[in-house]
């Protein structure tokens, strides 16, 4: 399913089409799963992650617009996110306290829809820049919700070095990213 | 793209790491509220959601339970009724039947049924002189409207913001004074539901309890045409 498509879904669920949420699912769950999956390890606990997922996307699908962010991506940060918060027993106060439902930018602009695309097949490169070990931080901290404490105990770092040298690695990743 | 070049490397190591999840929960809730608060940090934030996602393209999609599809439908749209009188139901075989020429027929008109409810339009409203943006989405065939405000800041003490809908040729009708929620529903009246893909929507300084007049009195402080979403 396209990125047209998809807009066009999330815009449906807004206006409560339980129709375009149930094609939405069918579309996407089985990568939203993946992704809890890969945090979770468990797949009871996946699934809760996921249907939670869910129950976000659809009462806030009228925020999708606000975030400026192509529907795979919106999809996947609400995806990964609940199940880090599932993974850490965390709670929000409130929905919108989390990251990937703040409204963020009032104007994403078509230009900024065509940057996402291209900048999605950039990251592959500039994390094959990255000292290796950087690269494997990164991945962990993102697909598997590690914290600063389990990297520092899986890279045999102190925690403030952990956390300076991911932070130079990151600071690396974005100058590469915006480079051309 | 996002001009973010006022941000320092810091910053966009904060974001990074706000992005990634890896901020305590102090520090996290800092960096929301900055986010709420400052514009290119926010960009900097969805930046790297943005770039950190296609790390998700590598990998294997899994199939969810039908369980869990029925769990969640279920939790977003209520339990299905009851079947107190499944005894009176026809015999398994009818059933079988009909579901094969249900099968059919959904395959030969499938490319219709995936699109029953017509096109999607959707407006921006930036206000001069409110510190919000109101995102709407409208749904000509059923007049339904979503609407989202960024933010919920209040209007100057003794004023109220005002949303019309004015169709081609037409005065403004008004859908009513803001809500000072983050999102909530309304529906177009009957007779703009017509006209509802070239309506303009515009927004009008008020006083408390909306214009006396039904047309706007005060300042428009924004207008924008709907425009089909795709």
């Amino acid at each position: 399913m396209d990125h047209a498509e998809l807009e066009d879904l999330i815009s449906r669920c807004a206006l409560r089409d339980r129709a375009a949420f149930e094609i939405l699912f069918d579309a996407t769950s089985a990568k939203l799963l993946a992704v809890c999956l890969r945090v979770l390890s468990n797949k009871a606990s996946a699934e809760d992650a996921m249907q939670d997922a869910y129950i976000k996307i659809w009462t806030h699908a009228g925020r999708y617009q606000t975030t400026g962010h192509s529907p795979m991506t919106w999809l996947i940060t609400i995806a990964r996110n609940t199940a880090i918060d599932r993974l850490r027993k965390r709670k929000f106060a409130s929905d919108v306290d989390d990251p990937a439902l703040a409204l963020a930018s009032p104007d994403p602009g078509p230009e900024a829809q065509v940057v996402a695309a291209s900048s999605a097949r950039k990251l592959t490169g500039c994390m094959d820049e990255l000292p290796p070990d950087r690269a494997a931080a990164v991945r962990g901290a993102y697909l598997d919700g590690r914290s600063y404490a389990e990297l520092a105990e899986e890279f045999k770092q102190p925690l403030n070095t952990m956390r300076t040298w991911l932070r130079r690695g990151l600071i690396a990743l974005r100058e590469c990213m915006s480079d051309g | 793209m996002a001009d973010t070049d006022t941000l320092t490397d810091e910053d966009r190591a904060l974001a990074a790491e706000y992005a990634l999840s890896l901020l305590e929960p102090e520090e996290a809730s800092t960096a929301a509220r900055r986010m709420r608060d400052d514009a290119n940090f926010a960009k900097e934030v969805v930046a790297w959601q943005r770039d950190l996602s296609a790390l998700a393209d590598a990998l294997e999609p899994v199939q969810p339970s039908a369980a869990a599809r029925r769990a969640l439908m279920a939790q977003v749209f209520g339990p299905k009724p009851a079947n107190a009188l499944r005894w009176l139901r026809p015999p398994l075989w009818i059933g079988l039947i009909t579901a094969a020429l249900v099968a059919v027929a959904v395959f030969v008109y499938a490319p219709d049924r995936m699109q029953p409810t017509g096109p999607v339009y959707t407006a921006q409203l930036t206000p001069e002189q409110r510190s919000f943006v109101l995102t709407v989405t409208l749904q000509p065939e059923t007049g339904l409207l979503n609407l989202v405000r960024s933010s919920t800041s209040a209007p100057p003490a003794g004023r109220v913001t005002e949303l019309w809908a004015i169709a081609p040729d037409a005065s403004p009708v008004s859908l009513g004074v803001l809500p000072l929620n983050d999102e909530w529903q309304l529906t177009l009246p009957d007779n703009l539901r017509a006209v509802a893909a070239s309506l303009t929507l515009a927004l009008s300084d008020e006083p408390l309890g909306g214009s006396p007049t039904g047309a706007p009195t005060g300042a428009v402080l924004a207008a924008a045409a709907v425009e089909q979403a795709l």
